[in-house]
């Protein structure tokens, strides 16, 4: 699920925080840069590692601030394929489930050809329903769904939306949970 | 004057633009809004330097002070809260080395054991899911033999822990009531 990750960036510490120690002014420079943004084909940073090469500090002329080149290591979520993951079900419609992850990512969706063979959509409770040998096994609301990551994508970003279009994520998970111990974990305890 | 840019881009997407006229001059009016979530500028020195178990990432939070939420990011606090409810809540250093140790007759790949580690399989259903072609590579008496090692090495999750010592609570009150019953 977490992977570190190892970048190189050139950051410019502003004025107000030269008077903290380097280590801690770069952390924060980090921590706005990068925590809780997705990075492409390297998934979401989640935090700090650490800290392993500083250099530089050199002013621009006209520029009240140093720049140190560092190399730092990133905790990043980049689940691989084929990794069991455990996720809330938030929402489902026609095209499948729609599931999140402690609510820190969201963009997790299991298309409809992927749920447990055979399962239909009810459309009066609105919620999918696995057929097992007649026994009908409801994908509730809420319920925490064991999943298998298929492919992770990480879609170009939009130049234009239209006005009431969902929020655009840069990352996205497709899961699968047609196998043995797939689905909701109630289902297989 | 030098131009200062810093190196935080923000990505933007057009929603809509119009012309506007101001006195003698025709300005395009552009309103976007801010993509967040993607950060740029960076350069990739090595995107696998590793993996973490979801212990290890507990840690990690904890010691940034995500437990007592100050000084630390909201996102940060989000995935400090769902880890803390996985069994990596309850699992230490040291029992995950003991348990790294124990599997290492199994010869699985890393990424399962890194998968065992996290979810802490209890059934064998479980196991067949984490481990590839189970069927050939782990005979059944095997799979039970790791799913012991598992259950002496790992502790099980933080809410059935609280589930056993909440009954346990409930068996030592309920002894003691009788206790107290017979006594008088």
């Amino acid at each position: 699920m977490f992977v570190l990750t190892v970048l190189q960036d050139t950051l410019r510490i502003p004025p107000h925080n030269l008077s903290l120690p380097l280590q801690d002014a770069l952390t924060r420079q980090i921590c706005s840069l990068y925590f809780d943004k997705v990075l492409k084909d390297l998934g979401l940073c989640v935090t700090l590692y650490d800290i392993k090469a500083v250099e530089g500090g050199f002013v621009f002329p006209g520029d009240g601030a140093p720049r140190f080149t560092v190399d730092f290591r990133l905790v990043m979520f980049r689940p691989f394929v084929g990794e069991v993951l455990i996720a809330k079900l938030k929402t489902c419609d026609k095209s499948g489930l729609y599931l999140s992850l402690g609510s820190f990512f969201d963009d997790i969706h299991i298309p409809e050809h992927l749920l447990q063979q055979p399962s239909t959509f009810d459309e009066d409770e609105k919620l999918w329903v696995w057929n097992y040998n007649g026994t009908p096994m409801y994908m509730d609301l809420d319920e925490d769904l064991r999943f298998r990551v298929v492919q992770v994508k990480y879609p170009p970003i939009p130049i234009e939306q239209e006005k009431n279009a969902k929020p655009f994520a840069p990352m996205q998970i497709t899961g699968d949970v047609n196998a043995d111990g797939l689905g909701l974990v109630a289902w297989w305890s | 004057m030098g131009i200062t840019a810093t190196k935080a881009t923000a990505i933007v997407v057009i929603i809509d633009y119009w012309a506007c006229e101001i006195g003698d001059a025709c300005v395009l009016m552009i309103t976007v809004s801010i993509v967040g979530r993607v950060a740029g500028g960076w350069s990739r020195l090595e995107a696998n330097a590793g993996l973490l178990t979801n212990c290890e990432a507990l840690q990690l939070l904890q010691s940034r002070g995500a437990d007592k939420g100050f000084g630390v990011t909201a996102a940060e606090c989000k995935v400090y809260d769902y880890l803390v409810k996985t069994p990596a809540g309850s699992q230490t250093r040291e029992g995950l080395q003991e348990f790294f140790k124990g599997a290492e007759e199994y010869k699985l790949t890393k990424a399962e054991y890194l998968q065992a580690s996290n979810l802490r399989p209890s059934t064998a259903v479980e196991v067949h899911l984490i481990v590839e072609d189970c069927d050939e590579r782990l005979s059944s008496a095997l799979v039970d033999r790791f799913l012991g090692m598992i259950d002496e090495t790992l502790p099980p999750p933080p809410e059935l822990l609280e589930d056993a010592e909440a009954q346990k609570e409930e068996a030592v009150i309920k002894a003691d009531e009788e206790d107290g019953g017979s006594g008088q």
